[in-house]
């Protein structure tokens, strides 16, 4: 009966040491967590601003003042030419085709 | 005397009488239980040690993911050519988080801007759409406007560069898509820095274009016009005497601002913008009837149902008119208008004589459209529209392309009542004529220059035009090729 504790608390006492021996081994994986934690936040403040940035610089306000600036104008202001399309007078056919084709054949 | 061997013998114990074991286990040797206890002792030392060290371990251990403590508060949008546009997001620290406007003044009037709520934190709408769909936007949701962007920004600059050129102190611009009544722009000058807010006055941060009402003036001479064909009493070429005034007894007389002969069809009437020439065509029409077509385009209710954003125009009842009214009421005096509304009751004849609930957002909830005239009585009235421009508003003819519309100048209310000296200038209209793309309104609150809707306000319609024609690729057709 004795025994049978001794081994029973033997056997635990090797569970909790083999427990803590992985967690000490892997005790560096947390702080590397909150590192990688902290990164991610500031990796998104950072996409954040980008694109606030971004969104700030394309705004349709500033896109079209400068398009203005540029002596650029809607299409629908541009002065337009109307011009009537005559037909072109037909070409001259390039090659001349005679009408009879005479084959010469001689016998050996 | 020989000795008795005595033996004792084992009495159970009370506990063994129990259990009755079959054989009592006598302990092997006294230094056992010593020996079990220091074992005992020293194992669940060293497990409590080595508890306490795995606690220590894995104390601070980041359980959960990574999730911003801010409050996210959903984004404005705009659907842009290439993707959304934002109009405002959520950004910053746990703590004093912000709300940022990244296009700056574009549709503030509409966007409105937030303050702190009971928490401290900036998730509280106080005005305009982040007010009136704060529920939506402060549990995380974003919310698409219709507006277009770059309609948006066309219209606001167009307005901003009327206002420099006519000394206006406001004006509004609305721009609705055919066909769907999206709202593709909302301008208000002068506008607002969404970002900094309390740097402006209260009167800059309300959306006019929603909320300012005015008398909606001789623009509604062409939706008097539109009920007259569909009731079948004119048509554009009905001729009607039309003196230069109109005397009512025991009231002033009405008269007519632009010299013009005295017999006038109704499409000249319109052309003329004659006050005397449609009160005469509204007696066709009978005061109740004008009454009820003004109701059915619109006027007298607001545009949405149940929204706080927009005042309640006032259109009395026509048994409450006296024959001056009604002639009144015929050229767009004595009830008020919004530009959303004007823009809406003009969406009629553009939409073949539907009148269709405009949309503001995405998905947004709106009553089927409801017929107000028949489809040949809006094309009729788009006819005479374009005739208008032709004839009589050089300033909103664009060229190359066919647009219709009507002028409008009406008295302001200053300090209680109406004004002599100040004046709103609308133009409502659309284009192109036969299948046409938008219908805009214009409004300009006291301009000092082109008071006139002809002078001022028209030249707006004609530049934004120009740019919704550019905006859409739509090509060049002149009126006359037609």
């Amino acid at each position: 009966m004795t025994e049978r504790i001794q081994r029973f608390m033997l056997f635990y006492a090797a569970l909790v040491v083999i427990l803590v021996g992985v967690r000490f081994v892997t005790r560096d994986s947390d702080q590397n967590l909150l590192d990688l934690q902290g990164e991610t936040v500031e990796l998104t403040e950072e996409r954040s601003k980008l694109q606030f940035q971004l969104d700030t610089l394309e705004s349709p306000i500033r896109v079209r003042r400068w398009a203005f600036a540029n002596n650029m104008i809607p299409f629908s202001s541009a002065s337009s030419l109307q011009l009537e399309f005559k037909s072109l007078k037909p070409l001259k056919p390039l090659l001349k085709i005679q009408e009879k084709i005479s084959v010469d054949t001689k016998w050996r | 005397m020989p000795q008795v061997e005595t033996k004792t013998q084992h009495m159970p114990t009370p506990l063994e009488t129990v259990f009755t074991p079959v054989e009592v286990m006598p302990l092997e040797t006294p230094s056992q239980p010593w020996r079990f206890a220091l074992i005992g002792g020293v194992l669940a030392l060293v497990m409590v040690g080595l508890w306490l060290e795995f606690t220590g371990l894995s104390l601070g251990l980041p359980y959960a993911p990574v999730v911003s403590k801010d409050v996210q508060r959903g984004r404005v949008l705009l659907r842009g050519e290439q993707g959304f546009v934002t109009l405002s997001e959520s950004t910053g620290k746990t703590v004093n988080q912000n709300r940022k406007y990244p296009q700056g003044r574009l549709a503030s009037g509409v966007l409105g801007f937030v303050g702190k709520d009971d928490n401290g934190v900036f998730n509280k709408g106080l005005y305009g759409v982040e007010k009136f769909e704060n529920d939506w936007l402060a549990s995380g949701q974003d919310l698409i406007l219709t507006l277009d962007p770059t309609m948006q920004a066309s219209a606001e600059a167009t307005l901003e560069n009327a206002m420099l050129a006519t000394g206006s102190e406001g004006g509004t611009v609305v721009i609705l898509e055919a066909k769907t009544n999206r709202l593709l722009a909302v301008a208000n000058a002068p506008s607002f820095d969404a970002a900094n807010w309390q740097d402006g006055r209260e009167g800059l941060w309300k959306n006019r274009a929603f909320r300012d009402t005015f008398d909606p003036g001789s623009t509604i001479k062409a939706l008097v016009a539109s009920m007259l064909v569909n009731e079948g009493r004119a048509m554009p070429d009905t001729p009607m005497y039309a003196p230069m005034q109109r005397q009512y007894r025991n009231a002033p007389p009405v008269r007519d601002a632009i010299k013009h002969p005295s017999d006038l069809t109704l499409k000249e009437v319109l052309r003329y913008s004659s006050n005397v020439g449609i009160s005469f065509f509204a007696d066709q029409l009978g005061a109740q009837k004008l009454h009820d077509y003004l109701v059915k385009f619109g006027f007298g209710a607001k545009t949405w149902k149940n929204d706080p954003s927009l005042e309640r125009n006032d259109l009395s009842d026509w048994q409450d008119w006296r024959p001056r009214d009604f002639a009144t009421h015929s050229f767009g005096q004595g009830f008020t208008t919004t530009a959303l509304q004007l823009a809406t009751s003009f969406s009629v004849l553009v939409n073949d004589g539907k009148l269709i609930t405009p949309k503001l957002f995405e998905g947004q909830d709106i009553p089927e459209p409801r017929r107000v005239i028949s489809e040949s009585a809006a094309r009729t009235t788009r006819e005479m529209l374009e005739y208008t421009v032709n004839e009589g508003v050089p300033r909103a003819r664009v060229p190359n392309y066919c647009v219709g519309g009507k002028t409008g100048t009406s008295e302001t209310w200053y300090n209680g009542k109406k004004s002599s000296s100040r004046y709103h200038a609308l133009f409502a209209g659309f284009f192109p004529v036969d299948k046409p793309k938008v219908t805009i309104a214009v409004q300009l609150y006291a301009p000092k220059n082109d008071i006139h809707g002809s002078l001022g306000a028209a030249p707006v319609f004609r530049q934004i035009v120009l740019e919704t024609a550019a905006r859409y690729g739509i090509a060049p057709v002149p009126c006359a090729k037609k």
